[in-house]
């Protein structure tokens, strides 16, 4: 029986992970600890006025039952951080990304393939001139 | 031993031959030389010394001259860089091959902030299309994917790019001395002084350097005008380019993050300084299961593929 399957396990590992979200002192406290430089976009989500709040809470609620993401994102491999690499961050939480009824992430159109060597107009090349 | 008619006829060649030779260099190097009617820029240009060789004023002034000129050429103010190595930073670059979906959002970042040219096109990163059932092959990788939809199923994707070798193949080949590794671990090449002879092209087992066939196309509206002369500053025909880990980006302080790593929508590239103990690169490189392409060739990449899952 693996933990997700083991409710007792599951339950283990959420309070081992708990996070103050309903306490924004104590959030804000833990989310600071995580990474001195932490913006204020991360901090921000305990005061989203569209209800997101609860998606954000939902979403570590189930983010908790996967330990080993949640503290792959806490050191930032998993997830997305944009900013400065030697300054300030942009961390991205997991509703920012992750539908919570449906996590996993979406395909997506590919941008154009890059043209073929054969089809390249190397205006100038040799190559090119010679068969003109 | 040679009779005397014979040695009088080969010294006789000898000379002549010198005399050709001589003529033949000194006609070569005439045409080498800008034409009379150059202006001030292109002779300054010709002089130039070697970017290392350059004190702070001469830089200055190469820096000045660079950023009127494509000034000019583009109608609006360009800015050329030379920010040296941070002290203390080694940059180290992670992709994770289980979280890239293939989307190719990070090619086309990369051209629009490094002034890649559109028209011949040149991309510095190449995403690669492999079958999950015989892993990193490259006989099976496929370039130039294009389904409705990414990711497909039973295929992964590894994006390649210059991998800013510690041990570079590619500098040492160069007979000019025009591309070097930096002390923050950035292999760069000097435009000004490459000849284009492209054996680094060769030498470097990534595919990653690109050659200018003819001068590239970029419109006012598509230049980026914040460059490094090392970097992305606009490139003359002749000469090999390849990416800087957005030295233009990463050298300042604080440095942003390089422009791939910024657009990818599902977080699958991290960068850093491989010497802070607390990067994210360094706990990876520490943590994470870690592959390094073409590992066999002692190249000793600074790009480390990694599965994070």
């Amino acid at each position: 029986m693996d933990r997700h399957s083991d409710p007792a396990r599951a339950r283990h590992i959420a309070s081992e992970n708990r996070l103050p979200l309903r306490d924004p002192e104590r959030m804000g406290a833990l989310m600071r600890s995580l990474e001195p430089r932490l913006s204020a976009v991360a901090l921000g989500v305990t005061k989203d006025p569209d209800g997101a709040q609860d998606v954000v809470q939902n979403a570590f609620e189930k983010v908790l039952r996967h330990g080993d993401k949640f503290r792959d994102w806490k050191v930032g491999i998993h997830g997305k951080r944009t900013g400065y690499w030697n300054g300030e961050k942009q961390y991205l939480l997991c509703a920012h990304c992750h539908n919570p009824h449906s996590p996993s992430f979406k395909a997506m159109k590919p941008m154009p393939p890059p043209v073929r060597p054969e089809n390249l107009d190397r205006q100038g090349a040799p190559e090119a001139t010679a068969h003109h | 031993m040679c009779t005397k008619t014979k040695c009088d006829k080969n010294n006789a060649f000898q000379k002549s031959r010198r005399k050709v030779l001589k003529g033949l260099a000194a006609g070569v190097g005439a045409l080498a030389l800008p034409a009379s009617n150059a202006s001030a820029s292109v002779w300054e240009s010709f002089f130039q010394k070697h970017f290392r060789e350059l004190d702070k004023a001469e830089l200055q002034q190469v820096l000045a001259r660079l950023e009127s000129e494509y000034s000019k050429e583009f109608g609006k103010d360009v800015t050329v860089k030379a920010t040296p190595p941070i002290e203390g930073v080694k940059f180290g670059y992670g992709l994770d091959l289980s979280r890239c979906i293939g989307c190719r959002r990070c090619v086309y970042a990369c051209v629009e902030e490094n002034n890649q040219s559109r028209e011949p096109q040149i991309q510095w990163i190449r995403v690669m299309q492999l079958e999950k059932e015989k892993g990193v092959f490259l006989d099976a990788a496929e370039h130039y994917y294009n389904p409705a939809e990414v990711p497909e199923k039973g295929k992964f994707y590894m994006p390649v790019q210059c991998q800013q070798c510690e041990n570079p193949p590619c500098t040492k080949v160069c007979p000019v001395q025009a591309t070097w590794k930096e002390n923050d671990g950035i292999v760069v090449v000097d435009y000004n002084w490459c000849i284009g002879c492209r054996y680094c092209m060769a030498a470097c087992p990534y595919g990653a350097r690109h050659f200018n066939w003819n001068k590239g196309t970029l419109t006012k509206d598509e230049i980026n005008p914040i460059t490094h002369y090392l970097g992305n500053r606009p490139r003359p025909s002749g000469v090999v380019e390849k990416c800087t880990f957005c030295i233009q980006r990463t050298r300042e302080q604080p440095g942003r993050y390089p422009a791939c790593e910024e657009v990818c929508p599902v977080g699958a590239r991290k960068f850093g300084n491989m010497l802070d103990p607390k990067s994210e690169i360094r706990y990876l490189i520490e943590n994470k299961r870690v592959f390094i392409f073409k590992e066999d060739l002692n190249t000793q990449p600074k790009f480390f593929y990694f599965y994070a899952t």
